[in-house]
């Protein structure tokens, strides 16, 4: 079992600067770690921040 | 050992762990919890009556487990101090004594039951880790069987079995009958060259061990049916190869392919492995009467907190990282602080001796200076400008930088190393980096960007690798597009944001800050708050309206010439395809940042 205080990895977007390939990677919030692109190995890898969510259409018509 | 517990400069404390560790080479404060023994070793003559009258019997670790010893034991036949100890975690209770019968029975009087934990405080010169390592536990490889089959047995189990001072008296026997086996199989790279569950490194050792273990068997018992299973046999150093030579012609069947599964035979005990031989390609089953599991190695479970005791790095194996691999084996980024044996890396006990006297000539070397020349290109806090918010102590990979809330930080020039990283997260500008300071650098950007910044990619390189990297390129005759300015820091942790920022206002096409790759890294962890920087710089530069595709980040070694001209290659097509517009563009936005940001600290 993990530590409950130990944040636990997940999948995350990224985005490489340098081809604009767009892939998914493990991410560890708080962990730094070096990562490269699969496609083309540059480490300017941007992981894309999930789009706010839209608020909720005002109810009615 | 006995050496040791004899020399008049050697202090040694057994039942004790190091708690604190603070200061620096030369004046480091060392804090140790040490256990109560409950024996005075100066008086103990290890006559064993004690041990005669104790009733606790617990699973010895020595005899890793398949023996039993009591409360009261010494841990190994040749331990130094030789002198009992009682683990009163195993004891029936001092406090109120419940039992008490070994300090009845000591007739010299040397048990105290009263003894209590001590806490030492000592200051050393230099430190030298030697905390070894730790045997893999293959219960989680269901395939093998260990712990469900009485005869599969591990490496460490078999070495106890087949010496002369353990459980047997050397009689290697089944566990099941307590009878000699006649056919013996050793698995190979049991928890080693595999990722799940297991280790992805070699274990060094594991080869060298089973040969030994079966010639051992064939000199005892020539008749003795050995079969090896094996990925590929290792036996590089002097002479191993005669070793392994010799045991396969004294008989030692040698055969390429890891058993996927083991049965046992219910009636006999005898064990059936289930293998497909690489080299014919065929499935195979053998029968043994005992199976030996190759078991490899791995780091201590402690290494982590030693990691932040020390504030040493790892590897992404887990050992701790040397300071260079090559040129400084035994060192440890942390100055005065040196390796010895396995908690460096998996190796062999020759290994572990040449590296132990390498670390103690080493420390020696250090404190017979005298005195410790400190590094050219330190930092110094300008106490003025400090407003003590810490920072600069938290990114500081070596603790170089005391810290009090309300009061100017310092840095301690011994400890500093000089990668400049508090320097460019020091929003105050309040602390200088020597040889590297803001000015230094910034005059660098502007002298770079003077003359058609448009045509130019401004590069910062530290000077380990990514610059070396550079030359490599440059002596390997690789072709790349020479229209880099590069501007060379001892650590990309030193290149401030607002170095990168003035080079776009300047008009800078393409901006690229490179460094180490992170094991690499010759500040510790430094190049961490480099990438971290970078990631909050392409979030501003976004929002600002600015393409982060334009600031790149690479970690390139030394040795990697073919990637650095690779990088600079595809930069070049991002450079090109920058436009006027674009660069105008963004000097203006910055511009109106840099004149807003002066004019708040103005009112401010």
């Amino acid at each position: 079992m993990p530590d409950p205080g130990t944040p636990t990895s997940q999948q995350a977007c990224f985005k490489c600067l340098r081809c604009g390939g767009e892939f998914k990677l493990s991410y560890t919030p708080g962990k730094v770690e070096e990562r490269s692109c699969p496609s083309c190995e540059s480490n300017s890898v941007r992981r894309l921040k999930p789009a706010p969510a839209k608020p909720a259409p005002p109810a009615g018509g | 050992m006995a050496d040791v517990g004899r020399h008049p400069n050697i202090e040694l404390l057994t039942l004790a762990q190091v708690t604190k560790v603070s200061g620096h080479v030369g004046e480091f404060r060392v804090s140790v919890h040490q256990r109560a023994r409950h024996v005075d070793v100066r008086e103990c003559t290890a006559c064993g009556d004690c041990v005669k009258v104790c009733p606790q019997l617990k699973p010895d670790e020595f005899n890793v487990g398949i023996a039993q010893r009591h409360a009261i034991y010494q841990a190994f036949p040749q331990a130094i101090p030789a002198a009992y100890h009682l683990e009163v975690a195993d004891c029936l209770g001092l406090n109120p004594i419940a039992c008490g019968k070994c300090a009845t029975a000591c007739e010299k009087k040397c048990i105290d039951l009263d003894e209590q934990d001590r806490d030492l405080e000592f200051e050393v010169g230099t430190i030298v880790v030697a905390t070894g390592m730790e045997a893999f536990d293959p219960t989680d490889l269901k395939e093998f069987g260990y712990g469900h089959y009485a005869n599969v047995t591990t490496a460490m189990e078999f070495e106890r079995l087949a010496s002369s001072g353990g459980p047997t008296g050397g009689e290697v026997l089944r566990f099941s009958d307590d009878r000699r086996p006649k056919s013996i199989a050793f698995i190979q790279c049991v928890g080693s060259r595999c990722e799940k569950p297991g280790n992805p490194y070699c274990g060094n050792i594991c080869c060298m061990n089973t040969i030994k273990d079966a010639l051992v068997l064939k000199d005892h018992w020539p008749n003795i049916d050995i079969k090896v299973f094996y990925i590929d046999l290792r036996a590089f150093g002097k002479g191993f190869e005669e070793m392994l030579k010799r045991s396969r012609e004294l008989g030692v069947r040698y055969i390429r392919g890891i058993p996927g599964e083991i049965e046992e035979v219910a009636a006999t005990g005898n064990l059936v492995l289930h293998v497909e031989n690489t080299e014919t390609g065929r499935l195979e089953k053998h029968e043994a009467e005992m199976v030996v599991l190759a078991t490899g190695v791995q780091p201590r479970a402690e290494a982590k907190d030693l990691q932040h005791l020390l504030s040493l790095q790892l590897h992404t194996e887990g050992f701790l990282l040397e300071a260079h691999p090559k040129l400084q084996p035994v060192d440890s980024p942390i100055r005065g602080i040196f390796y010895a044996g396995c908690a460096e890396g998996p190796k062999d006990i020759k290994e572990s001796v040449t590296q132990a006297s390498a670390a103690a000539a080493r420390a020696i070397r250090l404190m017979s200076q005298g005195t410790i020349p400190a590094e050219s290109h330190t930092a110094c806090i300008i106490e003025e400008k400090c407003t003590s918010c810490g920072v600069c102590a938290r990114v500081c990979p070596y603790k170089a930088i005391e810290w009090e809330k309300g009061k100017p930080a310092r840095v301690v020039q011994a400890v500093c190393a000089g990668c400049g990283t508090c320097a460019a997260e020091c929003k105050f500008d309040a602390i200088v980096a020597h040889n590297f300071t803001d000015e230094q650098l910034m005059a660098q950007v502007e002298a770079a960007m003077a003359d058609r910044p448009g045509q130019k990619t401004l590069v910062f390189a530290c000077n380990w690798c990514s610059y070396a990297a550079g030359d490599t390129a440059g002596t390997s005759r690789l072709q790349y597009p020479a229209r880099q300015a590069l501007i060379r820091t001892m650590c990309s942790g030193r290149v401030d944001e607002q170095l990168i920022l003035r080079a776009f206002e300047l008009g800078a096409p393409m901006v690229l800050v490179s460094g180490c790759h992170f094991a690499d890294c010759h500040y510790i962890d430094a190049n961490r708050q480099t990438q971290k920087r970078v990631e909050r710089l392409w979030d501003k530069l976004e929002e600002w309206g600015i393409r982060p595709e334009r600031l790149h980040l690479e970690w390139i070694s030394s040795a990697q010439g073919q990637r650095f001209a690779k990088t600079m290659q595809e930069i070049e097509e991002h450079r090109a395809r920058v436009t006027r517009h674009e660069i105008a563009e963004t000097r203006r936005i910055l511009k109106q940042k840099r004149l807003a940001k002066a004019k708040a600290k103005k009112h401010a």
